[in-house]
């Protein structure tokens, strides 16, 4: 556990003891939040259902406060928490061909996995093509490693982009979020769906 | 007011906190100041230039010896083995590629006794073990080891002792910085550390 | 009344962290953020006053002698206090330091334990401290070396 860990020294062990129970709480809240169920993920796309948004929508941004708050009381050392590299036409590519992924296949890779454990063989078909392009992408890596590694930015974080600092950004994701609720809801009345809705 | 209003309305008052606090995305030190107050006031914390010679000349590998100083001073003169980080691009957070082995004893020196102790309370912040400073700095060094001598008829084992160590030392840090630039670039190369990069995520 | 209860949960949730974060804010015995910026007249040598430069600094100046006792030799209308630097974290000397206005400068008769405590201070977002030096003390190599040309040593 990166950024604690370097607060206090904590055994492998107990590292791996953390990391396995913060598993099982992300599992267990996909699960309760009925996201095993691939009509309602893809009700996202077609609006019936937002539930998705919302929930991840709410999780990004209670991490971010906490993370900030963290950072504030120096209990949490940002610096330490790793960022991911941004390669801006790979990011593209790769998020179209997710995009389309998931409203065919239902599932995205987390909630696949929610969705295999509970015995979906839905979700263990969607877990072999994931796997197999996983396999394609490994082989043939030389013929698109140019797209793979085109427009490299490097680690940065969008407050970095704009200029302005962590706590505002937080804040403009906060009134982007709310309003995002508030269409959210929108939607799911005006493409209201009963006879999946009452079902999931 | 109901539920998504209410958390909607929640979640825009701490982030509004959030916007009006200074935060900052750049490092600062970890411990408190009470707990590196202490750190910082050791004694054992500093060692001599005779103590450094004494390393130098048997080439101890359990010691990192740091220059602090610009590149083009450290290449004009450095103590043999000493691996060149300028003390403005330490502020720039390249402490963690340096100082990452906790079992090697990491000494910093500059010229003087200011950058090096800089250095020291800076890395004793971000809660880094085993640092130690080269009291007096490079000017010590030339002042003891490269130029002192012993006088009088009679010297003790232990004048003796220092006067070998010297000695060796004082020859050793002639023959490196003798070298033409272009040999002394290889020779440093050779010990320059690779920062490390985080690696890891996953989704 | 009944306004508070219908928001009490989030008053609940906002209101200590919004106390918490205020007297963060507030406190001073601990270090600020963005420790590059804090350490920025170390870089530019600003903060390193030799005796024949005092004059180049403006207001009330206060010498803290962070060793054993009080020196005396810069007794030109100027305070001396004697702070040794184990206990300059204290809360009496903080305060004396908060509220004193003008430069403080920190003497010792070793550069290194000043140079210490500058940065700590420092760090902890006291602005306006400085170190005094000796003249001849500064971050220039003072000697000359002379390059064995005929020596080739085993690579």
């Amino acid at each position: 556990m990166g950024p604690i860990s370097s607060l206090i020294q904590m055994p492998e062990w107990l590292d791996l003891l953390i990391a396995l129970l913060i598993g099982i709480g992300f599992g267990f809240s996909l699960e309760q939040a009925g996201f095993s169920s691939s009509r309602k993920l893809v009700g996202m796309f077609y609006g019936y259902d937002t539930t998705v948004i919302k929930v991840f929508f709410t999780a990004s941004i209670v991490a971010l406060i906490g993370s900030q708050l963290l950072s504030f009381f120096g209990l949490l050392n940002l610096n330490q928490v790793f960022v991911n590299e941004f390669y801006v036409n790979a990011s593209i590519v790769g998020g179209i061909i997710m995009g389309a992924g998931f409203i065919m296949g239902g599932f995205c890779p987390g909630t696949g996995l929610s969705a295999l454990s509970i015995g979906k063989i839905d979700a263990m078909v969607f877990f072999v093509g994931g796997l197999t392009g996983a396999f394609l992408f490994a082989e043939t890596y030389p013929l698109i490693q140019k797209l793979a590694n085109g427009s490299y930015k490097g680690p940065i974080k969008i407050n970095e982009v704009l200029g302005i600092s962590p706590g505002l950004f937080t804040f403009l994701l906060i009134i982007a979020a709310v309003i995002m609720f508030w269409i959210a809801e929108a939607a799911e009345k005006r493409f209201a769906r009963p006879d999946i809705t009452n079902e999931i | 007011m109901n539920t998504r209003g209410k958390f909607s309305a929640g979640l825009l008052c701490l982030g509004f906190i959030l916007a009006l606090l200074p935060l900052s995305a750049n490092w600062s030190f970890t411990i408190k100041p009470q707990k590196l107050l202490p750190k910082v006031l050791d004694d054992k914390t500093y060692f001599t230039v005779d103590q450094v010679a004494r390393f130098v000349v048997s080439e101890d590998t359990t010691v990192q010896i740091i220059d602090l100083r610009s590149p083009k001073e450290f290449r004009a003169v450095n103590i043999p083995g000493s691996i060149n980080v300028p003390y403005d691009k330490l502020l720039n957070n390249a402490l963690g590629s340096i100082l990452s082995n906790g079992n090697i004893k990491n000494i910093f020196y500059s010229n003087s006794d200011f950058d090096s102790n800089y250095a020291l309370v800076i890395a004793g912040g971000l809660n880094y073990k085993n640092i130690y400073v080269m009291k007096g700095g490079l000017n010590e060094w030339f002042n003891t080891v490269m130029n002192s001598s012993f006088s009088g008829e009679r010297i003790s084992a232990r004048e003796n002792a220092l006067f070998e160590t010297r000695t060796r030392a004082r020859k050793m840090f002639t023959e490196l910085n003798s070298l033409p630039d272009s040999l002394k670039l290889k020779f440093i190369e050779t010990k320059h550390i690779a920062s490390k990069k985080l690696d890891g995520g996953c989704e | 009344m009944k306004v508070i209860n219908k928001y009490k949960v989030i008053i609940a949730v906002v209101l200590p962290i919004l106390i918490l974060v205020l007297i963060r804010s507030f406190g001073a015995n601990h270090f600020k953020s963005d420790a590059k910026r804090w350490a920025e007249p170390s870089v530019l040598r600003s903060n390193i006053i030799t005796g024949d430069q005092f004059g180049t600094l403006t207001g009330d100046k206060l010498i803290i002698n962070l060793g054993k006792a009080v020196s005396g030799i810069y007794n030109m209308n100027i305070d001396e206090l004697n702070i040794p630097a184990d206990s300059i974290l204290s809360k009496n000397h903080l305060k004396t330091i908060r509220k004193h206005d003008g430069p403080v400068l920190l003497f010792s008769s070793e550069t290194a334990v000043s140079s210490r405590i500058w940065m700590v201070l420092s760090q902890m977002g006291y602005q306006n401290i400085f170190i005094l030096a000796n003249d001849s003390d500064n971050e220039v190599l003072k000697y000359k070396f002379q390059p064995d040309t005929l020596v080739r040593p085993e690579l």
